[in-house]
């Protein structure tokens, strides 16, 4: 009983200690209707936040050097198809294109995610190697400390290629799913004569390099 | 139910790579900001947030947010009712040395910047006097679940081929990249 009252004491006293040190004097985490209205009231300032959907495409990255997603592809692997406006084909075409479109937003995103790392971790190692003759931290220190920055980014690339594959193949599927469609209501042989072009435009587009 | 799980792997694999901006100073402790759920009158502008009030009594503090998405509008607001706190604000990405965004607050005593990052952001105040009070206020709206994007699309240029199966309702005219992209 005894040690754990001196354990919470402990936990309570760093606890003191950071807050102490970064003299926060309140995280508000707890939802109250004060710190709505100030938010509301900023908001309020930002122009286009609400005719923009909410969405972060007209917002610049943090970064100058930070990845966007990029969407635009080459007219030459752009894909055809054939289905009016208000036919029966049209529900068939949504389902395909909105699962399309969800892997190709998470292609742009683990792809940024890769060069936003990659940048991370060069910047690190350079100012690192820069620092540690000069810094009181030893360079055996640094060396350790460097292992361990590029140890994390061959992870990230294993864990790249495994997601890189879950996403070409959803890909993939969806374009299949286009293939049944045309099939049903338009071109047969669809995928091979046009989604076939688009996939390894995809394919090679997203594929790690280094 | 697999995109909601390819979601949350992405999601883990995101955070565990850089939490906060780079340093080999072991004093520098940054403190991270929390981000609970918001909810806006307009839902448009439902997301999350996190209101913090600060007397600062060190020459530096360090903060940090995580947890978002290239696809998420953040916006960071920094404000004091003391006019003349002339602190200086350094937003960093990668390295508290290299910050990305400078500033101080304007004659109405706020600071505001609008942005989109993949990850983790990093906030410096730097005090020019031994105590500063003032209020950091981060909103992340949502996650769209559609966003523009140019469709990959173009007119068809073949005639029809023979179909396996004969459509129920025949296209009479061919479609556009025009009419297809409004779908998304």
């Amino acid at each position: 009983m005894k040690y754990l009252i001196l354990h919470i004491g402990f936990l309570l006293f760093c606890y003191a200690a950071n807050a102490q040190r970064a003299g926060v004097v309140q995280n508000a985490a707890e939802a109250s209707e004060a710190a709505n209205a100030i938010i509301d009231g900023i908001l309020g300032t930002v122009p286009g936040i609400i005719s923009g959907g909410n969405a972060a495409g007209d917002f610049p990255p943090l970064s100058a050097g930070e990845c966007a997603p990029d969407f635009n592809e080459s007219s030459n692997s752009r894909m055809s198809y054939q289905c009016a406006p208000e036919s029966e084909c049209q529900n068939c075409f949504t389902n395909a294109n909105d699962k399309m479109n969800f892997f190709r937003r998470q292609l742009a995103r683990l792809n940024c995610i890769y060069q936003n790392t990659k940048n991370f971790t060069t910047s690190a190692v350079a100012f690192g190697d820069g620092a540690s003759g000069v810094h009181a931290m030893t360079a055996i220190a640094w060396q350790r400390e460097r292992a361990k920055i590029n140890a994390s980014f061959q992870n990230l690339k294993k864990t790249y290629d495994t997601r890189y594959i879950e996403f070409i193949q959803g890909l993939k599927a969806s374009l299949m799913e286009f293939d049944g469609c045309e099939n049903r209501y338009g071109q047969g042989d669809w995928y091979q004569k046009s989604g076939f072009i688009y996939f390894e435009m995809m394919k090679e587009r997203y594929k790690r390099n280094d | 139910m697999k995109l909601i799980q390819i979601l949350l792997i992405t999601f883990f694999c995101t955070c565990n790579v850089m939490a906060q901006p780079f340093t080999l100073n072991k004093n520098v402790k940054p403190v991270l900001l929390n981000l609970i759920p918001y909810t806006a009158k307009d839902t448009i502008l439902n997301g999350k947030k996190n209101t913090t009030d600060v007397v600062q009594v060190e020459d530096t503090s360090y903060y940090y947010v995580k947890g978002l998405s290239i696809y998420q509008p953040v916006v960071l607001n920094i404000s004091s009712t003391d006019v003349n706190n002339k602190m200086i604000i350094q937003i960093a990405k990668d390295n508290w040395k290299t910050p990305d965004k400078i500033g101080s607050l304007n004659s109405k005593g706020i600071w505001q910047a609008t942005f989109k990052t993949e990850g983790s952001f990093g906030i410096q105040v730097i005090a020019p006097k031994k105590t500063i009070k003032y209020k950091i206020v981060v909103w992340v709206g949502n996650e769209p679940k559609k966003i523009n994007m140019p469709s990959p699309f173009k007119e068809a240029t073949a005639a029809p081929s023979k179909a396996p199966a004969a459509p129920k309702t025949p296209p009479k005219t061919r479609t556009t990249s025009k009419s297809k992209s409004k779908k998304q």
